[in-house]
């Protein structure tokens, strides 16, 4: 019995930290599974109308890039930005955006990526992928059809007819999500797919689980949106989250650091770089035979 | 057969992570950002992905919070020096560490309270900010989450930290300047720009 019980626990335990046995419904698969759709240099061709989201206001260190590569620029007053731009804001620093009937405040310490923001038949669809950072959104239901949604590494948060919702998330501290005024929100948790809808005035994160299982999640590879790093990102996200080496055998994950390796830092325009090193050198290509 | 279960489930409690509290901390990463350079913006973008914040990247997130972002220096000697002229550094850690040495969440912890002016409970008003108590304190107050204070911490989660003080520096400030007896303002909502 106590032998049964023993072993029931190590494949519980087993199964729920290893990424390749979890059962996860998470909408986004980790990084080495596709290493084509990693590639964030040019956003998804849009079906509809592509659509430009204004600068209104702009206090600080605003900076913006239309795709990954190009350099940084500071963001002025009046700037379109299309979908695929890329925005970070330093101490203290904030922006507004308008993107049709949604408004965006960007807060400080925020890196953001405009996902998707184009014409899908009689709606307007927004994605806002917030790598870390925080956001304030006022979404108008009114008029024309708004699927808005700001996706974060542990959740998306999509809109059901909302006024002002509260998104926000960094490493270690998680998610953390709000309703400050009327509407409805829904919250859907990428690590296990389980989703909450909140009222006004509710707010939640994404460790509303038992603490065990909460530690046990840590040490996966979130389940990321591809589609808003860069590929030396995921990386780094690999190595936060992964308690074992990196499968050097399987053909997408070698892909996909090597094609990091060969491109090297994300192009910032300076000399910095992310400040982390490789965890190792790949092997030479064996030659000869 | 035992001795094999047993080991299976030591391994399975390893392999899920659940014993690495315990562990000593990683050694950090050769970093290579001994004096980061860039605004403020790109600084804290590339801080978010880094796998340890390093003494250097600690001095100036501090230096950028101390100062309110009014100090800009990147360079890890001159954010010491504007640390240690606001009193932030007295024998501290900070003071005698190298640019690429790793921070650990006691440390940060105990340099976040000298910044913040948090005073804590009894043992830290008697023993000063330890790193165990200082933890424990910024754990209390929402600024950090709990865990063991020898464990380094992530660039991100420093990023996160610098964000939830700021925070809690300009709410204190807020209630410090409100009347009392006087009513919460409604929340300011958006900027004017765009909501009148």
């Amino acid at each position: 019995m106590t032998r049964t019980l023993l072993l029931i626990v190590a494949l519980v335990l087993v199964s729920s930290a290893s990424p390749m046995f979890a059962a996860a419904p998470a909408p986004a698969a980790p990084a080495p599974a596709a290493p084509a759709a990693a590639a964030p240099a040019a956003p998804a061709p849009a079906a509809g109308e592509k659509l430009m989201a204004t600068v209104k206001a702009v206090s600080g260190t605003v900076e913006s890039r239309t795709a990954v590569g190009q350099p940084w620029a500071p963001v002025a007053v009046g700037q379109q930005l299309p979908e695929g731009t890329d925005l970070r804001t330093g101490f203290r620093a904030r922006c507004t955006l308008e993107m049709m009937q949604s408004a965006v405040q960007v807060e400080p310490l925020t890196v953001l990526r405009i996902g998707e923001l184009h014409r899908e038949g009689d709606k307007v669809k927004t994605r806002l992928l917030l790598k870390q950072g925080n956001t304030e959104a006022a979404v108008d239901k009114g008029g024309t059809k708004n699927d808005f949604a700001i996706v974060t590494p542990s959740a998306t948060l999509s809109v059901r007819g909302t006024q002002m919702i509260q998104a926000g998330y960094f490493t270690t501290f998680g998610g953390t999500f709000a309703l400050t005024q009327e509407g409805l929100i829904a919250l859907v948790m990428a690590y296990l797919g389980t989703e909450v809808t909140l009222h006004p005035g509710q707010k939640d994160n994404d460790q509303g689980i038992p603490p065990w299982l909460w530690q046990i999640l840590q040490n996966l590879n979130i389940g990321i949106d591809q589609q808003a790093f860069t590929q030396a990102e995921l990386l780094a996200d690999l190595r936060n989250h992964t308690f074992m080496p990196i499968p050097i055998n399987d053909p997408g994950t070698r892909a996909l650091i090597m094609g990091a390796l060969q491109r090297g830092q994300e192009g910032t325009g300076s000399s910095s770089s992310h400040g982390y090193q490789p965890p190792y050198t790949p092997p030479s290509p064996i030659t000869g035979g | 057969m035992r001795v094999g279960l047993l080991t299976a489930c030591v391994l399975s409690l390893v392999a899920a992570g659940l014993v690495s509290a315990a562990a000593p901390p990683a050694p950090a990463p050769a970093a290579a950002a001994a004096a980061p350079a860039g605004n403020d913006a790109q600084f804290f973008a590339e801080l978010g992905f880094k796998d340890v914040a390093t003494a250097a990247d600690t001095a100036r997130a501090l230096t950028l919070l101390a100062s309110e972002g009014k100090e800009a220096a990147a360079d890890f000697e001159t954010c010491r020096t504007y640390l240690r002229s606001r009193g932030i550094l007295p024998d501290g850690w900070l003071d005698k560490a190298k640019a690429d040495d790793p921070t650990d969440r006691g440390h940060l912890a105990t340099l976040i309270c000298r910044t913040l002016g948090i005073q804590g409970g009894l043992w830290m008003r008697l023993l000063g900010p330890q790193p165990h108590l200082a933890l424990r304190e910024c754990a209390y107050l929402e600024l950090m989450i709990t865990g063991c204070d020898y464990s380094n911490v992530a660039g991100g989660e420093l990023v996160g930290v610098i964000d939830r003080c700021d925070r809690f520096r300009q709410k204190q400030a807020a209630e410090a300047a409100a009347p009392k007896n006087q009513p919460a303002p409604p929340r300011r909502v958006f900027d004017a720009e765009v909501k009148k």
